[in-house]
């Protein structure tokens, strides 16, 4: 494996994707979102009498909405790679270089998640950090982590590298980069879905939450597998459109 | 050497390219023409290891292109017909991408990429967006990246498409240049005065190989040489007399000039002249005439569209 490639191929996607404006505001504005709707949740239940308890019911449906932040933000930076790669009709320079199939579909992938990663964990300890200084003088103790979380921690990389390869085979698909964008997204949801039914808000049981990590794992190596197939160069020159 | 040797392509069951077989040598300028459609960039992706041959095999210096692709590559540049830049980036930006993927390192990296551009006249807006550059710059900065990691085999889809004719002349002055430093220049192009000009060799292909060789040769397997008279004045009774000599296949004329076409000009010439002094006419000018690579290609091409049709 040529890591100097890989890297670069990371770089340069970082550098193109966050050109386009549409995916730099959408990337920024989601985890403001989230935090902002949440922090404002956790303020106005702080000053009613059944507050903690309410806390303590929200706190589960709160990481879990994080997990909206890993399948969104790599539904929008992988499609858009791929859109813009076929917009330019750069494929073709790209794979005349010395760099093998699976060098160019690692940093296509590493471009898309390990931004989502940082962004979803960033967000997440700004959440826990900001709901823990909101709380602990109430309670006298710091609300989160709780030992729940680690589901929702553990879903966080799993949810992201599942939403990255499913855009990337969205996105050999389309075209047009805002209904790549769109397909990616709508594409993914059924992840969270799955997610938020195994999660904590229907069934607490951890061995449901294990049985749900291993059940994603899976898929992860299934549509690894697939997009690997569908990024030989043979396939991505003659009948990407 | 480039060698291709039967190589066929099918997408499903459009044939593109037939038992395509040839030959390369080292330090020419090759030229592939063809109409559209005919597999000029099918070939050159298969030479380049881009995609796999249905059938046959190809190998550059030896090395397998289809087994070992990586291998091949980094020996080779290549300049697509669309250029395929990243808009957003920069110039400068997109050539130390692909500089770095081909393990050119700094600072020798900076210093090619300088003279490049220098000598494409693209330096000082190396820190634009590609996305700002007309069509002929984005052209020629794909020139540059094709050459960045100094390959010994370039292959160019169309290099001229898109230049005005200054920035044309510095392209085909590089090839040139490409040519004098030893290196293998394969072109696919449209344009036949180009690929005359600068082509050692031309294959003329339309899925196979219709004609493989040198304008010059072509030429003159093709057509009968045509030797132009210019008289003082000319009329039918001496193309009478002309049409009566041995050697001559054709003989017209239009108004002053006589259009003749000789096996053997060298050896003829100075019998038609001693006839033409002989008869009272006045020679005032004796030139041949040169068919065009165009005139070339459309004797080997409309044959073989008509058939196909």
């Amino acid at each position: 494996m040529n890591w100097t490639a890989v890297l670069e191929i990371f770089k340069k996607d970082i550098q193109e994707t966050t050109r386009n404006r549409y995916v730099f505001l959408s990337v920024s504005v989601l985890p403001i979102i989230i935090i902002v709707e949440n922090l404002f949740a956790v303020i106005q239940l702080i000053g009613q009498p059944s507050g903690v308890s309410e806390l303590n019911q929200i706190l589960p449906v709160t990481s879990l909405i994080v997990l909206l932040i890993p399948s969104v933000v790599t539904a929008l930076l992988a499609s858009t790679s791929v859109v813009i790669e076929k917009n330019n009709r750069s494929l073709e320079p790209l794979l005349a270089s010395p760099i093998t199939d699976a060098e160019l579909l690692l940093g296509k992938c590493l471009a898309a998640f390990v931004p989502a990663m940082v962004v979803s964990y960033g967000t997440l300890a700004v959440l826990i950090g900001a709901i823990d200084a909101l709380t602990i003088g109430a309670l006298g103790y710091a609300l989160l982590p709780t030992p729940s979380m680690a589901y929702q921690v553990a879903l966080i990389p799993l949810v992201g590298l599942l939403g990255t390869f499913i855009s990337l085979l969205v996105s050999t698909k389309i075209k047009d980069v805002r209904a790549a964008q769109q397909v990616s997204t709508f594409a993914v949801l059924p992840i969270l879905a799955f997610a938020a039914f195994i999660s904590g808000i229907y069934a607490v049981d951890p061995l449901y939450q294990i049985m749900a990590i291993i059940i994603l794992a899976v898929a992860v190596v299934f549509m690894a597998r697939v997009t690997i197939r569908r990024f030989s160069r043979e396939s991505i020159l003659i009948s990407w459109s | 050497m480039i060698k291709a040797v039967s190589l066929s392509r099918n997408f499903g069951t459009n044939i593109a390219v037939r038992d395509l077989s040839f030959e390369i040598k080292k330090g020419e300028v090759f030229a592939l023409l063809g109409p559209n459609g005919a597999g000029k960039t099918t070939t050159i992706r298969m030479l380049t290891g881009l995609i796999a041959p249905t059938s046959g095999t190809c190998t550059i210096e030896g090395v397998d292109v289809t087994r070992n692709p990586m291998q091949v590559h980094r020996n080779v540049g290549v300049q697509p017909e669309v250029p395929g830049h990243y808009e957003a980036l920069t110039a400068l930006r997109n050539l130390e991408f692909y500089g770095k993927l081909f393990g050119v390192r700094p600072p020798e990296l900076g210093e090619r990429i300088r003279a490049h551009m220098q000598s494409f006249d693209l330096w000082d807006r190396r820190n634009d967006a590609v996305q700002t550059y007309s069509k002929g710059m984005k052209q020629k900065l794909a020139i540059i990246r094709a050459l960045l990691h100094d390959p010994e085999y370039v292959f160019m889809d169309e290099p001229m498409s898109g230049l005005d004719p200054v920035a044309s002349k510095t392209v085909k002055d590089f090839i040139l240049d490409l040519k004098s430093r030893g290196k293998t220049v394969v072109l696919s192009t449209h344009n036949l005065d180009d690929a005359d000009r600068l082509s050692d060799r031309v294959a003329v292909i339309q899925s196979s190989l219709l004609a493989l060789d040198s304008p010059d040769n072509l030429r003159a397997n093709l057509f009968k040489r045509t030797i132009v008279f210019h008289l003082k004045a000319a009329d039918d009774g001496v193309v009478a007399k002309l049409r009566g000599l041995p050697f001559v296949r054709l003989a017209e004329r239009s108004e002053n000039k006589l259009v003749l076409e000789l096996e053997d000009p060298e050896e003829e010439n100075p019998q038609i002249v001693d006839l033409l002094v002989r008869e009272g006419y006045h020679i005032q000018f004796v030139g041949e005439v040169r068919h065009s690579l165009e005139e070339v290609y459309l004797k080997l091409v409309r044959p073989s569209q008509e058939a196909s049709k």
